[in-house]
């Protein structure tokens, strides 16, 4: 007979992702003196790919929310960064972390009405509300109309000590989203997310605030989606509506998180960089990459539906973070 | 005398046209275990979801430890010590069985992460599940689905227990242990209502019996009056008192 001996969070394998991912962020903090400038735009594509991703899954993989419409708060990012650097005069890397800030909270009434939709309804209506920013963004003189603007006002940089600050900028911007999620599923709220995500009604009948959790990841993934928002226009210092909200950006999140394996942290890193590895070697073949990772995607629904990671990972759900609860068992004769 | 734990006042509840719950009043002393019986369709597991805050009344009013708890959320309920199952099992299919007593212990219970481990390990010791502690729950046949929706009822500590068929598909041997497990949980202290179609087991530990039919309250009292009423008789068709006693 088995008899409990207790409750346990650092397994085996939980104690490898917390100093990995700090070797990880520490190596790659050292880009800027071994890569190429070029290189390290590409990179910077890199972090925003994973914050996305990142983000993405906690709303649709924890928070059981299928958005189509991140690309709102991706827009309100990089616009916020475009207006604060521009017309306000804000350094352009203070800006980021207001940006986000915004896109949070511009996600709070956006909450209010999105909640009324479920399943397929909300997910056309995040859509549309994103449509909506797009269209308000147009008839915005001060940031360009539908032509959209430049930022010039980081160009008292060196040209390569700006690439490099927009590079540590957008790394440490990406290991507070992964480290946050982390956290976050990690916490009670994250353990009562993953069970409103799996039966809301029994949630609610253990205790979970089902809508207030709802939102709370809602908001945050927003902030999160601002976040990487900013850091693409401070990379490419160039924001056009027509691009920023563009649904695409959905496509891809949805690409990377499904390629990775929803629902859990290492999914949507490994998703992130698949995608990233596979734009950049098919980037000069033109719309024959999308095609590429359409049938990537589909195969991969078919034949792994829990991802990469679901396949490394096994049946047992092997995570490298210590965010699940494991009981130990002994033996009685 | 015990203060009423939960008191059911004119309750009323109709999908559409159809009243489901009509016009149901009762009270129910802490402490005490309240078996219900009925054909199907009678309603039971309505007046479960509406206790529980799963479902809004049409009319009426419930009170629980004195408080009307009428218009109050499901996970306020459930905070304020109503724990419950449900017939269909509803398992937090991502999370390990360990993990979907941990919801319960922790937001419902208000336990902090070692007591809330505390708790869950031993409900599952008791409810039979120990072996299957971090086994994904939607990987569960469904008799320990059914035996996951006790043991998450029972995690939070509640003071108020509902269950909604949970011998159904249990064999003869396994029954004595399930009734066993609610006796326990009664001599705690927890009052239970209990939702049964294997009726001896429920007759074991219930101090009071209800039956339902199309929504109404045929009979209530002591357990052997209740079924031994001709009209709760022919309502189990055909059926002798020993055969419905089991
Ligand atoms: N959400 C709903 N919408 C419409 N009708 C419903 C709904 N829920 C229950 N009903 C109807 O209400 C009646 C009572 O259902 P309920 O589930 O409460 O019965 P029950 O006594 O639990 O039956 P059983 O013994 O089969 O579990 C049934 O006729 C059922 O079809
Ligand atoms: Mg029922």
């Amino acid at each position: 007979m088995a008899h409990p001996v207790g409750v346990v969070r650092w397994t085996g394998a939980s104690r490898v992702g917390p100093p990995l991912l700090l070797v990880v962020v520490v190596a790659l903090a050292a880009g800027p003196f071994v890569v190429a400038p070029q290189q390290l735009f590409g990179l910077v594509n890199l972090f925003a790919y994973v914050m996305l991703a990142v983000t993405w899954n906690l709303l649709a993989g924890y928070g059981g929310m299928v958005s189509v419409g991140q690309q709102a708060s991706i827009g309100l990012g990089a616009y916020a960064v475009a207006y604060l650097a521009q017309t306000v005069g804000l350094n352009g890397f203070l800006a980021l972390p207001v940006a986000a800030v915004m896109a949070g909270v511009v996600a709070v009434p956006v909450s209010f009405l999105a909640f009324r939709l479920v399943g397929g309804y909300f997910a056309i209506g995040t859509w549309v509300v994103a449509e909506v920013f797009r269209l308000l963004t147009v008839q915005w003189d001060a940031v360009g109309a539908g032509s959209g603007t430049s930022i010039t006002s980081l160009s008292g940089y060196d040209r390569d000590v700006r690439l490099a600050l927009t590079y540590w900028v957008a790394l440490a911007a990406a290991a507070v989203v992964v480290v946050g999620s982390v956290l976050l599923v990690r916490s009670r709220f994250g353990l009562g997310l993953a069970a409103v995500r799996d039966d809301p009604v029994a949630a609610a009948s253990t205790g979970v605030g089902v809508t207030t959790a709802k939102r709370v990841v809602f908001v945050l993934a927003a902030a999160g989606a601002g976040l990487a928002g900013g850091v693409l226009a401070l990379g490419s210092l160039r924001v056009q509506p027509d691009s920023v909200y563009s649904v695409q950006w959905t496509a891809f999140m949805v690409f990377m998180v499904v390629i990775g394996g929803v629902g859990t942290i290492e999914g949507p890193i490994v998703g992130a960089v698949v995608f990233f590895v596979l734009q950049q070697t098919l980037a000069h073949y033109g719309a024959t990459y999308l095609i590429v990772l359409g049938v990537v995607a589909i195969a991969m629904v078919l034949l792994a539906p829990r991802g990469l990671w679901g396949l490394l990972a096994g049946s047992r759900g092997t995570t490298l973070f210590p965010v699940g609860y494991r009981a130990v068992l002994g033996r009685r004769s | 005398m015990t203060a009423p734990i939960l008191e059911v006042e004119h309750l009323g509840r109709s999908f559409g046209k159809v009243s489901v719950i009509e016009d149901l009043s009762f009270d129910l002393a802490a402490g005490q275990t309240l078996g219900i019986v009925g054909p199907n369709g009678a309603g039971k597991s309505t007046l479960l979801n509406l206790v529980g805050g799963v479902l809004a009344p049409s009319s009426g009013r419930i009170r629980f430890e004195g408080q009307d708890v009428t218009r109050l959320r499901a996970e306020v309920r459930a905070r304020r010590g109503i724990g419950r199952s449900f017939q269909v099992p509803r398992p937090f299919g991502g999370l390990t069985v360990l993990e979907n007593l941990l919801v319960a212990a922790r937001f419902a219970g208000g336990r902090t992460t070692p007591e809330a481990g505390e708790r869950a390990l031993q409900v599952l010791e008791t409810t039979g599940l120990l072996s299957q502690a971090n086994a994904p729950a939607g990987s569960l046949r469904l008799l320990d689905r059914k035996r996951l929706e006790l043991a998450r009822g029972l995690a939070s500590g509640p003071r108020l227990l509902l269950l909604d068929e949970i011998a159904g598909g249990l064999t003869e041997h396994e029954v004595p242990a399930l009734v066993e497990t609610v006796r326990e949980v009664k001599e705690s202290g927890v009052t239970v209502v209990w939702i049964e179609h294997v009726v001896h087991a429920v007759l074991a530990v219930a101090d009071q019996m209800m039956c339902l039919t199309y929504g109404r309250m045929l009979a209530l009292g002591e357990p052997q009056a209740v079924m031994n009423d001709p009209e709760v008789r022919r309502v189990y068709l055909g059926s002798t008192p020993e055969e419905a006693l089991g």
